[in-house]
């Protein structure tokens, strides 16, 4: 049978639960975030606690590795939730995504050494072997060329897998570019481009539609203000 | 001593024992009671048949997620219903086509599908709906139809929940008015149903002077089309295209035939709602608890079903619960 977490969800229908990823994207969103009537500086103040409430503003946050975001949002654990399109792609949930919030915006790439790069020519691939922490968005990108890729699934330090002869290339994602320059590694393709999306559960949208309108819509009028400034 | 591997079941299946059976029979009951009183009758298809007469009916979108299998006697290929609405359908058109229309049928019965993305998950879903087939569409029969959906759930014990309402032939109206390729559409298509406005904003952006900057402004208002019934008059002050305001026309008509029922309060509105299976034709609705993740209900209409298995046109609209959702969505409310 399915059964929910009855501590969590019966006790407050009111309260509005927000999902938010660990680390340094949830600095960046801050200010985004207070300026929408979203203040979660409460759950910063103790980086040991992992639920946090504002009950006057009716929210209740909690704090949770960035990949499981999408999962406690797509089950309703969560009403609305900061996710990267990365693990958005990866993991193709059945959730509404209505904004783009423009931060931790890196790219997806695929790179390899750079002495193999000199010769090398992408165009020539037909079977690859890839280290990546994107099986599903790698094997896509791949497959749409034609190109049969073998993954190598890995959970971290991606670009040493080249170095120690794991594979000959890799997909990951890059910000400025210096970490893959550090590991001898250059940019061979871009897949796409990464940033953090505001996303919402079907049934919270469905059942509290003008506080979750109020909310993408506050959220997009400080973008717009911060565009500006 | 250890269960031997071979006493397992496959995944997505599951024995229901007593305690819960208990529960799912009151709901069945309560909304199979309710149905009869609508005058609506009980039929019982068979849990295969073959894929060919099945895919008539069903769209691509629906026939990858059907369990297939060869019958090794004949060699031709079988199918597990993934759903249940295209065997009425088949019904309808063929054994039952001189039957008085109209004719309103229910079931209660299961589906297996695959669910999920990668198409790697198989879930049987019990399902109790009704479907209602008639001579020609009307705002009244869509009414109607949420009508009773709201009424069994008010009969099942639930009290807090909404009834979603949005029409698939909005956005396609929208959109054959514009001049532009198929894979911008689906791309258009695809942001207005994640509601991705950033992203809808980009497409369009990068789409150019193909479409006119005042329908590019139009149409990044649609995912925000969601919400009281308001949103109808909201909508009515940007769209311009003559056939998306007359679905708009209809909404207002079933909106206001379920206010007078003073059910009002149970419903929504989604404009940029397009979800649900291919042969939907218009109206379509989808059932929501509070605090509960997934949808109770889901229906609408589909008036080129029925010809599809060879019956003269017809209008049809229905809708099935899941009845694990109710179950599960009764015990959030009242745990025992």
């Amino acid at each position: 049978m399915i059964r929910m977490n009855k501590v969590l969800t019966n006790e407050s229908k009111d309260m509005l639960t927000v999902a938010l990823p660990k680390g340094r994207i949830l600095q960046s969103a801050r200010g985004l975030f207070k300026a929408a009537g979203v203040d979660f500086s409460v759950i910063l103040q103790n980086d040991r606690r992992l639920i946090a409430e504002d009950r006057d503003a009716g929210l209740r946050f909690m704090v949770i590795r960035s990949q499981d975001v999408p999962t406690y949002v797509e089950y309703g654990a969560a009403d609305i939730g900061i996710a990267g399109r990365d693990v958005l792609l990866e993991n193709e949930r059945d959730l509404y995504e209505p904004l783009d919030l423009g931060i931790g915006a890196c790219r997806m790439v695929v790179a390899e050494p750079a002495e193999l790069s000199e010769k090398d020519n992408p165009a020539n691939w037909t079977r690859i072997r890839v280290a990546t922490k994107y099986p599903n968005i790698t094997l896509k990108h791949f497959l749409a060329k034609g190109i049969e890729v073998e993954i190598i699934k890995l959970y971290g330090s991606i670009e040493l897998a080249p170095l120690l002869g794991l594979c000959e290339r890799i997909v990951d994602l890059v910000e400025t570019g210096e970490t893959l320059k550090k590991n001898g590694l250059v940019e061979v393709e871009d897949i796409m481009n990464v940033s953090s999306k505001l996303i919402c559960n079907r049934a919270s949208l469905k059942t509290r539609p003008d506080r979750i309108r109020g909310i993408i819509e506050r959220l997009s009028a400080a973008m717009e203000a911060e565009k500006k400034a | 001593m250890t269960t031997p591997e071979i006493i397992t079941l496959p995944h997505g299946v599951r024995d229901i024992l007593p305690e819960e059976v208990v529960k799912i029979e009151r709901v069945a009951a309560a909304i199979s009671a309710l149905f009869t009183e609508y005058g609506y009758q009980k039929i019982i298809t068979p849990l295969l048949e073959y894929e060919e007469t099945l895919s008539l009916g069903m769209g691509g979108n629906l026939m990858e997620k059907v369990l297939k299998f060869i019958d090794p006697f004949t060699g031709r290929v079988l199918a597990i219903r993934p759903d249940i609405t295209p065997q009425v359908a088949r019904l309808a058109a063929t054994r039952m086509k001189s039957h008085a229309l109209p004719l309103k049928l229910c079931y209660n019965d299961n589906a297996i599908r695959y669910v999920g993305h990668g198409r790697t998950k198989l879930r049987q879903i019990p399902q109790i709906g009704a479907e209602f087939i008639s001579e020609k569409a009307d705002a009244r029969c869509d009414a109607d139809m949420i009508i009773m959906a709201i009424e069994a759930l008010m009969a099942v014990g639930l009290k807090d929940f909404k009834i979603d309402i949005g029409d698939v032939s909005f956005l396609k109206n929208i959109l054959s008015d514009l001049d532009i390729n198929t894979s911008l559409l689906q791309d258009i298509k695809d942001a207005v149903g994640l509601k991705d406005s950033s992203g809808l904003r980009a497409t369009l952006d990068d789409a150019g002077t193909g479409i006119s900057e005042e329908d590019k402004q139009r149409l990044v208002e649609i995912p925000g089309l969601f919400g009281t019934t308001e949103v109808l008059t909201r909508a009515r002050s940007i769209i311009k295209s003559k056939a998306a305001l007359d679905v708009i026309t209809n909404l207002e008509e079933v909106v206001s035939i379920i206010r007078e029922k003073g059910l009002a309060d149970f419903v929504t509105i989604d404009l940029g709602e397009a979800r649900g299976f291919d042969y939907y034709t218009g109206v379509i609705f989808e059932g929501f608890a509070s605090g509960f993740g997934k949808p109770l209900l889901s229906g609408g209409r589909y008036d080129h079903l029925l010809e599809k298995y060879g019956s003269t046109p017809r209008a049809a609209t229905g809708f099935a619960f899941e009845t694990e959702n109710i179950v599960a969505a009764l015990e959030l409310i009242a745990p025992e």
